[in-house]
C-alpha cells in the first residue's frame, strides 16, 4: 500500500491542490450567501408581497347601489335586482394555450358573447389584486346551472351575486338619471384611491354619476386564504369588511309630472322643463330622443348601445340643459326689462312697425304689421319692429349687460353634468370670436334673440323663474335630499338658493308679467296656450335657424296671478308679504324645427299644464283645451 | 489489537457530528412542517416519520462503519464494484418507475430505495482504490481514461433509467478525485473544456427560442446534429493530420495543435449526442433559471415559487409552519427539491446563514481529512467524500435561489429520501473512519 505521500514534491503538489480545490467552495458558499442576502433582505419586502398575492384571494362583497326616488319618495325611479355575474380568475385558466383558447371559446359560446370581449376584461385591467374579472353580468339563472354542474370543465370560471341596476320605468327620465357600467381602466386609475375597485359599478352619466360618491356606498371584501390550487386553505375566512349600501337620493322630480310632459312631447325631437320658481325644484326635464338603459347595463349586451351612439339625433345629449339654441322672441323680455330699468325708453313711447323697419338700404321684416305700438304690445304681440328701434336707442352692449344680470350667457348651476353656457353676445365678444366690427344689423338680431345669442332651456325657464320670482332667480335643482338606506337619516338636505337677484323694480317686473298674461289672453299664444283650469302667463319665440324650419319654444307659468300680492317689498319666498307662490309652476319647452312657437311649443306646454293643473289625465286636458278655445272663438265673434 | 488501541485509534470529530447531526434534525423539522399544510396542500403527513426512521437507520450504519476499518473497504474494490454494478442493471430490470425514471428498487414490505444514490459511495471506493494503485501514473492520458471509463460505465447505466440529475453528479465527484491524485491540469482543463463545449451548446439553442430571440442562422445549425457532426469530424480530421506530423516531425508545436483540435473533437462530438439524448423539455428545465419569467407556469414555476419562497423569509423568517409557500402548496417538491427553500422561508436569512455556515464547516472538515489522512486511499476517499458533499450543496441551494438548473439532486441531511440520507451518512461515517484512524498503526 503506498503511504502517502511518497516525496516531498509530491506533499508540496497535493496541498497546492487542496488550496486550488478550496476556492471552489469558499468562492460558492460566499456567492450564496450573497445572493441570499439579496433575495430575502434586500428584495425581501417585494418577494413577501409575492407570496401574500400568490395566497390571498379577495372576493369583494358589493354594496347596493341607492335607491332614487321622485319627490314623492313613493315612486322608485332606480333601484337594483340580484343577478349572478361570470367571473373568471385567470390565474386558474388551463396552463396549456390550446385549453385555455377552447375554455374561452366554451366560455363564450354559453354566455353568448364574443371571444375576444372574454380576453379583453381579462387583458384590460392589468393589475387586479383581486385577480377575478367580471366578463358577464345578468346571467340566465340555467347558464349559472350549467356551469355550476359542468365546473370541472371550466377551470378558473367562477360565478357571484351581484346586485343590478334597474330602472322600472324604462326610459323615463334616462337623461338625468343616467346609467350605470362596471368601472373602465380610466376611472379606475383616476379612483383608485377612492375605494374604487375593478369590479365597481360606477355612474357613467346623469344623477348615478354626478351623486355617484352617495350611491354606491361601501364594497365590502372577503379575504380567503388559498392555496396553489385555488382551493380554500384555511377555515378562516376573514371578512374584511361588511358592505356599506349606498345612500338613497330623493330628486325634486314629480314622477307623474315627468311622465306627462314625456308623453305630451312625444316623438318629437325637443326637450321641456317643468320646475317651481319659488325655489327652483325641478319637476321634470324631458328630453327626446330618450334611450333606456336597462337595456345595456348588463356587460356583454352591446348592440342596443352601439345603435345609440350612432343615432344623429344624439339620443344620449339631454337638450335641457345640453342643447344651444337661439332664444327668438323670448330674448324680447330681457330686452323690455333694460327697456324699463334702464329708463332710457318710457314704457308708453310708441314705435312704429310697418311689417318691419328699414334700416338704411335694408329691410328688417317683423312678422306682422302691427302699426304704433308701446313696450307692453310689443311683448303681447311680439313685434319685432319695437324691439329693433328700442335695441338701437339701447345700444347692444347694454342690452349684453341685462342678458348676463338675468342670467343667460352663465350655466344656471344645476346639479347635473355637461350644463353648457350658451351665449351672450356684446361688441367686444364679437371683436374676440368673430374678429369682426359689431354693425347695427348685429343690434336688430340680437333684440329679437336672433344671431349669436344661444341659450338652453333651463336657462329660458330660470328666466321664466325670474319673472315669477318678482326679479329673484333660485337655483335649479334636481337632488332635494340624500338619505342614509341604514338608519333612514337625512344626511343631506338641499335648501333653495337664491342664484340672481336682478336687482330689478318690482315694478318693471310684473310690468312684464302682466304682459306675458297678455300673451296668452290675446296675444301670440292666445289660441296655442289656451288653458282651461287655471289662469297661465307666457312668451312664445320662433327661432330660425338659417334654411331650416323653425325651433318651435314657449314659456310660461300659472297661476298667473297678476301684481296684486306683490307689496313693492322683494321677498320671493313670500313669507313676508303672505302671498303663496309655492303652487306656481313654470314651464318651458323648445321642439327642434317645430315651427312657430305657438304652433307646437305653446298647445304642449298648455296640455301638461292643463293635466297638471286640471288635475285630469291628458284626454280631459285636450277636451278642456278645446272647450277653452271654443269660448275664445265665441267671445272674439261677439 | 488491544482495547487501548482501539480507544485511541477513534479521535472522534465531535464538530463534524455535531454539524450532520444538527443539520439531520433541522432536517426532519422542516420536512414535519412541509407536511403540515392543510387540506390539499400537505402531500407526505408522515414523510417526517419515515424520515424519523431512515436518520435512526442512518446512525446505526454510521456506527457500525465505524467499527470496520476504511482500509480494508479498498480490498473488497473489485466486490463492491461488479455489486454496484449489478444493483443498477437490476434496478433497469425489476425498478419502479417514479417520476418517470425507473431508479427504484422495491423490497418486501413495500420498502424501497434508489441504488444510484448508494452507488455514489461504492464508485467513490473504487476510484479511490484504482488511483492509489496507479499512482502517478494517472498523469498519462491512458489512466484518467481509464479512470473515467469506471465512472462512465454506472453512470450509463443510471442514464439509462433516465435519472439525468444524479448521473450528471457523478462527474463533479470523479473530476474531484482525479485532480487530488495529481491529474495533470492540462487533462482536466481539457476535460473542463469538452464538458463545456457539450453541455452549453444544445442548451443555448434551447435558450435562444426559448426568450423568442431571433435565432441566427448560426444557432440553427447547431440544433442540426448532423451538421455539429461534420464540424467535429472536420476537427477530428484536422487532429488527425497534426498527429500524424507530430509522429513524422516529433515536433512539439503539432502535438499541441493536435491536443486542441481533439479537445474541440470530443466536445463536438459529445454535444451533439447530448443533443440528441436530451428531449426539449429536459433542456428547457436545464436553462429556464437564467431567466424563469419566459415560462412562468411552465418550467419556470418552481424556481420562481422557490425563490418567492426563499426571498419572502426576510432577515427572521416566518417561523416554523409560517411559511405560505411551503403550506399552501405553491412551492413543489417541497420536502425533497426545494427543501431549503422552506428552510428559508421559515426561518429567514439567519436560519440560511446558519445552514450555509454548518455545511461550510463540514466541508471544511473534509478537507481537512484529506490533509491529514494517513494514507493515500483514505485520502482520495475522503475528497471524494467531500465532493460529493459539496456539489450537491452548491447545486441544490444554487437551484432553490435561481443560480444553478433545476436538476432534482437532494441537499445532503435535509431533503426527505431515505436513500441518499443514508448514502450521505455513510458518506460522513467514511469521513469520521479516515479522520479517526489517521494516527493509527
Amino acid at each position: 500500500m503506498a503511504v502517502l505521500p511518497a516525496d516531498a514534491k509530491t506533499k508540496e503538489d497535493y496541498k497546492r491542490r487542496i488550496y486550488i480545490f478550496s476556492i471552489l467552495p469558499v468562492l460558492s458558499f460566499i456567492l450564496i450567501v450573497v445572493v441570499l442576502f439579496i433575495l430575502q433582505i434586500v428584495q425581501g419586502p417585494d418577494y413577501e408581497l409575492r407570496a401574500k398575492t400568490n395566497r390571498e384571494q379577495f372576493s369583494i362583497l358589493p354594496a347596493i347601489r341607492g335607491v332614487i326616488y321622485d319627490r314623492s319618495e313613493k315612486s322608485i325611479l332606480a333601484y337594483n335586482r340580484r343577478s349572478f355575474a361570470v367571473t373568471v380568475v385567470p390565474q386558474n385558466f388551463p396552463k396549456d394555450p390550446a385549453d385555455k383558447e377552447r375554455l374561452v371559446h366554451e366560455l363564450a359560446m354559453l354566455l353568448d358573447i364574443s371571444g375576444q370581449d372574454i380576453l379583453d376584461s381579462i387583458s384590460q385591467k392589468s393589475y387586479s389584486k383581486f385577480g377575478s374579472y367580471i366578463i358577464k353580468t345578468d346571467v340566465a339563472f340555467s347558464d349559472i346551472v350549467f356551469l355550476a354542474e359542468h365546473n370541472r370543465d371550466f377551470p378558473g370560471v367562477y360565478w357571484k351575486s351581484i346586485p343590478l341596476r334597474v330602472l322600472p320605468n324604462r326610459d323615463l327620465l334616462s337623461h338625468v338619471l343616467g346609467y350605470v357600467g362596471l368601472i373602465d381602466e380610466r376611472e379606475l386609475f383616476r379612483n383608485a384611491d377612492k375605494g374604487y375597485n375593478i369590479e365597481s359599478v360606477v355612474g357613467k352619466c346623469g344623477i348615478e354619476k354626478m351623486y355617484d360618491g352617495q350611491l354606491r356606498g361601501k364594497d365590502g371584501y372577503i379575504r380567503r386564504i388559498v392555496d396553489a390550487k385555488n382551493q380554500l386553505a384555511a377555515e378562516v375566512i376573514d371578512r374584511g369588511a361588511e358592505p356599506v349600501p349606498g345612500n338613497n337620493v330623493i330628486l325634486t322630480i314629480d314622477k307623474e309630472i315627468q311622465r306627462i310632459a314625456e308623453t305630451v312631447l312625444g316623438e318629437r325631437t325637443g326637450a321641456v322643463v317643468i320646475s317651481k320658481p319659488h325655489t327652483g325644484e325641478v319637476l321634470a326635464i324631458a328630453s327626446y330622443p330618450r334611450f333606456d338603459p336597462n337595456l345595456f347595463v348588463a356587460k356583454g349586451n352591446t348592440e342596443y348601445f352601439k345603435s345609440l351612439t350612432l343615432d344623429n339625433r344624439k339620443p344620449f345629449l339631454n337638450r335641457a340643459i345640453q342643447a344651444q339654441y337661439p332664444a327668438g322672441s323670448i330674448f324680447k323680455i330681457v330686452v323690455a326689462l333694460a327697456v324699463l330699468d334702464s329708463g332710457k325708453i318710457a314704457p308708453e313711447k310708441e314705435y312704429t312697425c310697418g311689417g318691419g323697419y328699414q334700416m338704411g338700404n335694408r329691410f328688417f321684416s317683423c312678422w306682422m304689421n302691427h302699426g304704433k305700438v308701446d313696450l307692453h304690445d310689443a311683448i303681447t304681440y311680439s313685434c319685432d319692429s319695437y324691439f329693433y328701434q328700442a335695441a338701437l336707442a339701447l345700444g347692444p352692449d347694454l342690452i349684453s349687460k341685462y342678458a348676463m344680470r338675468l342670467g343667460l350667457g352663465n350655466k344656471t348651476g344645476i346639479d347635473l353634468l355637461g350644463e353648457m353656457e350658451g351665449i351672450v353676445p356684446s361688441t367686444d365678444w364679437k371683436r374676440e370670436n368673430i374678429k369682426d366690427i359689431w354693425y347695427d344689423g348685429d343690434t336688430l338680431n340680437f333684440a329679437i334673440g336672433q344671431g349669436y345669442v344661444l341659450v338652453t332651456p333651463l336657462q329660458l325657464n330660470s328666466l321664466t323663474n325670474l319673472i315669477v320670482n318678482d326679479g329673484v332667480m333660485m337655483e335649479p335643482f334636481v337632488v332635494k335630499e340624500i338619505r342614509s338606506a341604514k338608519s333612514g337619516k337625512t344626511i343631506y338636505r338641499r335648501d333653495p338658493r337664491v342664484l340672481i337677484d336682478s336687482k330689478i323694480d318690482v315694478e318693471n317686473i310684473r310690468f312684464v308679467r302682466e304682459a306675458m298674461r297678455h300673451v296668452v289672453t290675446e296675444g301670440t299664444a292666445m289660441w296655442g296656450g289656451a288653458v282651461w283650469s287655471t289662469e297661465m302667463a307666457g312668451k312664445t319665440s320662433s327661432a330660425e335657424i338659417s334654411g331650416l324650419q323653425t325651433h318651435s319654444w314657449y314659456t310660461a307659468f300659472a297661476p298667473y296671478r297678476g301684481g296684486k300680492d306683490t307689496s313693492g317689498n322683494r321677498d320671493p319666498a313670500g313669507s313676508k308679504t303672505g302671498r303663496n307662490d309655492e303652487d306656481v309652476i313654470s314651464i318651458t319647452a323648445i321642439i327642434e324645427q317645430g315651427g312657430a312657437g305657438s304652433e307646437s311649443a305653446a298647445p304642449l306646454v298648455a296640455e301638461i299644464a292643463e293635466a297638471i293643473f286640471g288635475n285630469c289625465d291628458l284626454e280631459t286636458a285636450r277636451k278642456n283645451i278645446y272647450k277653452k278655445r271654443v269660448q275664445i272663438a265665441n267671445r272674439r265673434n261677439q | 489489537m488491544g482495547k487501548t488501541d482501539t480507544q485511541r485509534e477513534f479521535r472522534f470529530d465531535y464538530g463534524l457530528l455535531l454539524s450532520f447531526i444538527v443539520l439531520t434534525v433541522l432536517g426532519i423539522l422542516t420536512i414535519y412542517s412541509a407536511g403540515t399544510g392543510g387540506g390539499t396542500a400537505g402531500a407526505g403527513e408522515n414523510e417526517y416519520v419515515k424520515q424519523i426512521y431512515w436518520a435512526v437507520t442512518g446512525l446505526v450504519v454510521f456506527i457500525l462503519l465505524l467499527f470496520i476499518n476504511y482500509q480494508k473497504l479498498g480490498e473488497y474494490a473489485v466486490f463492491i464494484y461488479i455489486g454496484c454494478l449489478l444493483l443498477l442493471i437490476f434496478t433497469l430490470i425489476i425498478g419502479k418507475r417514479v417520476r418517470g425514471a425507473k431508479s427504484w428498487i422495491t423490497l418486501f414490505g413495500g420498502f424501497g430505495f434508489q441504488p444510484s444514490e448508494f452507488v455514489k459511495i461504492g464508485v467513490i471506493i473504487v476510484l479511490a482504490r484504482y488511483l492509489d494503485r496507479i499512482g502517478e501514473e494517472i498523469k498519462t492520458i491512458k489512466h484518467v481514461c481509464i479512470s473515467l471509463l469506471i465512472t462512465l460505465v454506472p453512470m450509463g447505466l443510471i442514464l439509462l433509467q433516465p435519472d439525468f440529475g444524479t448521473a450528471l453528479v457523478y462527474i463533479p465527484i470523479v473530476l474531484t478525485m482525479l485532480f487530488f491524485s495529481g491529474m495533470k491540469y492540462a487533462h482536466l482543463i481539457s476535460i473542463l473544456i469538452i464538458l463545456g463545449i457539450a453541455i452549453v451548446l444544445p442548451l443555448l439553442v434551447t435558450f435562444s427560442s426559448l426568450t423568442g430571440s431571433e435565432s441566427i442562422a448560426f444557432l440553427k445549425t447547431l440544433d442540426d446534429t448532423k451538421a455539429v457532426l461534420l464540424v467535429a469530424s472536420v476537427f477530428g480530421a484536422l487532429s488527425f493530420v497534426f498527429f500524424v506530423l507530430y509522429k513524422v516531425t516529433k515536433k512539439d508545436i503539432f502535438f499541441k495543435a493536435m491536443s486542441i483540435f481533439l479537445i474541440f473533437f470530443a466536445g463536438l462530438a459529445l454535444a451533439a449526442v447530448l443533443g440528441r439524448f436530451l428531449k426539449s423539455y429536459q433542456r428547457k428545465r436545464l436553462i429556464v433559471f437564467l431567466k424563469p419569467s419566459i415560462d412562468p407556469y411552465g418550467s419556470g414555476y418552481n424556481i420562481i415559487q422557490s425563490k418567492i419562497a426563499v426571498g419572502a423569509g426576510g432577515l427572521f423568517g416566518k417561523g416554523l409552519f409560517g411559511g405560505t409557500q411551503s403550506q399552501l402548496g405553491f412551492l413543489p417538491e417541497r420536502s425533497t427539491d426545494f427543501i431549503f427553500s422552506i428552510f428559508a422561508e421559515e426561518w429567514g436569512f439567519v436560519g440560511s446563514f446558519f445552514i450555509i455556515v454548518l455545511y461550510g464547516a463540514f466541508v471544511f472538515r473534509g478537507i481537512m481529512i484529506m490533509l491529514g489522512a494517513k494514507d493515500r486511499f483514505g485520502s482520495l476517499v475522503a475528497s471524494g467524500v467531500t465532493g460529493m458533499f459539496l456539489f450537491h450543496i452548491i447545486i441544490n441551494i444554487g437551484m432553490t435561489i435561481g443560480l444553478m438548473p433545476i436538476t432534482g439532486i437532494p441537499l445532503p441531511f435535509l431533503s426527505y429520501g431515505g436513500s441518499f440520507l443514508i448514502t450521505s451518512m455513510v458518506g460522513a461515517s467514511l469521513l469520521f473512519n479516515i479522520a479517526s484512524r489517521r494516527y493509527a498503526r
